[in-house]
């Protein structure tokens, strides 16, 4: 008897002992199943590595408050989504560029959000090599959002949903930059576009018509080389001809290489339908005047890819073909992902 | 039995008091204490004064300060036998990464804990921050980008930012912005200086100083003279690098405090 209460005892005592070994704040919340990021099959691991910033569901809505918030402007008039609509693949649409801050006008067109996991760089230049850090170039832009990153803070720091938030998150309510960018991150990281009608082709969920199908062999023939499945871009930076004198040197501005000028990162073609217009400086209205340009309107100059040299040859035929395959880019249920709207006030 | 019982309940919370410690380095022994560098910020002899100092460099244009501000990072102190003590970076902090600002006194003086016990005859560091802090993602402390000190559009840290005026500079003004941490335009530079006069003897009851002067004219003179009328800004590139290949020769040891406390 006096055996089995002792045997009780150490039990307790071992119960104890494990718990109080855990190092979890009870303040700081576990990582969520609802949000787990799926890499689909045939994807590389992601160049953003999650473990650093890891990923929870009171994260992400944190990250989405924020992304949606004007405060992070400085007259509290503009947020990221302002420039980057959600049913435009989160790009700009209809802006050649976007207006910023007191109506100023920027100098290149908004790109679509996705994928940003996967990419080595940000930006039309790939100056910004971390996704942590990229909200910084909008924010403190004196043509985007005008503000500094001390002041931000302090406005977060001033709200008191804000500082709960933060501390549901983090685990202290002292804001800091790193903490908002690590939040946003974590909504921005899973802007995941990976379900179009491609892609359910590619998984066997879908037919394409015969049109798309013949556009998807001209795409293959023609415009792999640049535009890599699955991301459609290879990430690397290219001259396509639009100009033969650069108002904007493009790449260059961060390598400071003569072979550099003019060239910018080729961009993904996911949700091209939905981001018009069309090259850094918006300069396309339609995919079919950007067609249009690569069969007969590459201007030569010295940094010009060689792969586009002679252009690009397609039929009329062809080049409606192959922009029946772009449509099928577009991924609907990216575009109505409720996570991602902007949160009811 | 019940004396058993009775210790088993005593044990309990001793268990648990126990399990509570996190894994900590066991308690060693080894002696240590704090070394701080002092650092004065000097031009041409004087101390920096941005208040209303003008000054004249080496090419003859003249000119005032109104930022100056640069990061030391990567302090190691090496012994007379030639081994070097790195200062380790705690997982959670910038300990070994500091922001110097002449508008911010206290960020003049950079104190290192736990330098164990020894004499120490140079001080190795870095002007600027090393390559994988630059692709670190957000960080805080001195490495917060919310300190100025970080381009945005060019992911990297400025290493090094002084500005001011000056008659002969286009706009009058002087913006130099020095960063880039991708050879072959790293503006990134060692600088090691030997302690010649006195080592520095960490002991139990010693934290000793070094004092160094920051000689903010050398940015312009050594390798390259600098002419204001012909450059008076700089970010990165050739330009920049052009001003770290003269900024390695900035620092100068002055004196050494070993006092017993």
């Amino acid at each position: 008897m006096l055996h089995s209460k002792t045997v009780i005892l150490l039990f307790v005592a071992w119960l104890l002992f494990s718990v109080s070994c855990k190092k979890t704040d009870p303040a700081v919340s576990e990582p969520d199943d609802e949000l787990t990021l799926v890499i689909p099959d045939g994807y590389p691991q992601p160049v953003y590595q999650f473990q650093n910033n890891p990923l929870t569901k009171e994260g992400f809505e944190l990250g989405k408050k924020l992304f949606y918030d004007p405060v992070l402007s400085k007259d509290n008039s503009i947020s990221c989504g302002s420039c980057h609509q959600q049913f435009a693949a989160f790009s700009h649409s209809g802006h050649k560029v976007s207006h910023g801050i007191y109506g100023l006008f920027g100098k290149r067109n908004a790109p679509g959000l996705f994928n940003l996991i996967w990419q080595p760089t940000m930006m039309w230049d790939g100056g910004v090599t971390q996704l942590d850090l990229q909200p910084m170039a909008p924010i403190t832009n004196p043509i985007e959002m005008d503000e500094t990153l001390p002041h931000v803070v302090a406005k977060l720091q001033a709200d008191p949903q804000y500082t709960q938030q933060f501390k549901n998150v983090f685990g202290t309510d002292s804001i800091t930059s790193a903490l908002m960018f690590k939040a946003m991150a974590q909504f921005l990281g899973m802007l995941n576009s990976t379900n179009s009608r491609y892609d359910q082709y590619e998984r066997g969920e879908a037919v394409l018509s015969a049109d798309e199908l013949s556009g998807l062999q001209l795409f293959r023939t023609n415009c792999e080389s640049c535009h890599r499945e699955p991301f459609f871009t290879d990430f690397s930076y290219r001259n396509n001809g639009l100009d033969t004198a650069f108002a904007d040197s493009g790449r260059a501005v961060i390598t400071l290489v003569a072979d550099d000028l003019g060239k910018f990162k080729v961009p993904s073609l996911r949700n091209i339908a939905l981001t018009a217009p069309y090259m850094h400086d918006g300069r396309f209205e339609t995919l079919s005047s950007v067609v249009h340009h690569y069969r007969n309107g590459v201007e030569n100059s010295s940094t010009l890819d060689s792969s586009l040299t002679a252009g690009i040859s397609l039929t009329d035929e062809e080049a409606s073909k192959l922009i029946d395959f772009l449509h099928t880019l577009t991924d609907v249920s990216f575009i109505t992902d409720p996570r991602f709207k902007e949160p009811q006030k | 039995m019940k004396t058993n019982r009775f210790l088993l309940l005593l044990v309990m919370p001793a268990m648990v008091l126990q399990s509570c410690k996190k894994d900590e380095p066991v308690e060693t022994t080894a002696i240590s204490n704090n070394v701080s560098l002092v650092i004065t910020n000097k031009v041409n002899g004087q101390v920096l004064d941005m208040a209303g100092g003008t000054y004249t460099n080496a090419f003859g244009n003249s000119f005032t300060v109104s930022k100056f501000k640069y990061y030391i990072s990567n302090i190691s102190f090496k012994k007379a036998d030639g081994t070097q003590y790195i200062v380790p970076v705690q997982a959670d902090k910038s300990t070994n990464y500091f922001l110097v600002d002449e508008s911010v006194h206290a960020s003049k003086t950079l104190t290192m804990a736990a330098i164990p016990e020894g004499d120490y005859n140079a001080v190795t560091f870095l002007i600027g921050i090393d390559s994988l802090r630059n692709v670190s993602g957000a960080q805080d402390g001195a490495l917060d980008p919310a300190n100025d000190m970080y381009w945005d559009w060019n992911s990297g840290y400025i290493f090094l930012k002084m500005e001011g005026a000056s008659p002969d500079a286009s706009n009058n003004q002087l913006t130099f912005h020095i960063g880039g941490f991708q050879p072959p335009k790293s503006t990134l530079r060692q600088v090691t200086l030997p302690l010649s006069a006195e080592n520095i003897t960490v002991r139990k009851n010693i934290a000793p100083e070094i004092h160094l002067f920051a000689n903010l004219e050398k940015l312009f003179e050594g390798p390259s003279v600098i002419d204001f009328s012909v450059q008076s800004a700089a970010l990165n590139g050739p330009d920049a690098v052009r001003i770290a290949d003269n900024y390695q020769y900035m620092f100068q040891i002055d004196h050494v405090h070993n006092i017993v406390k």
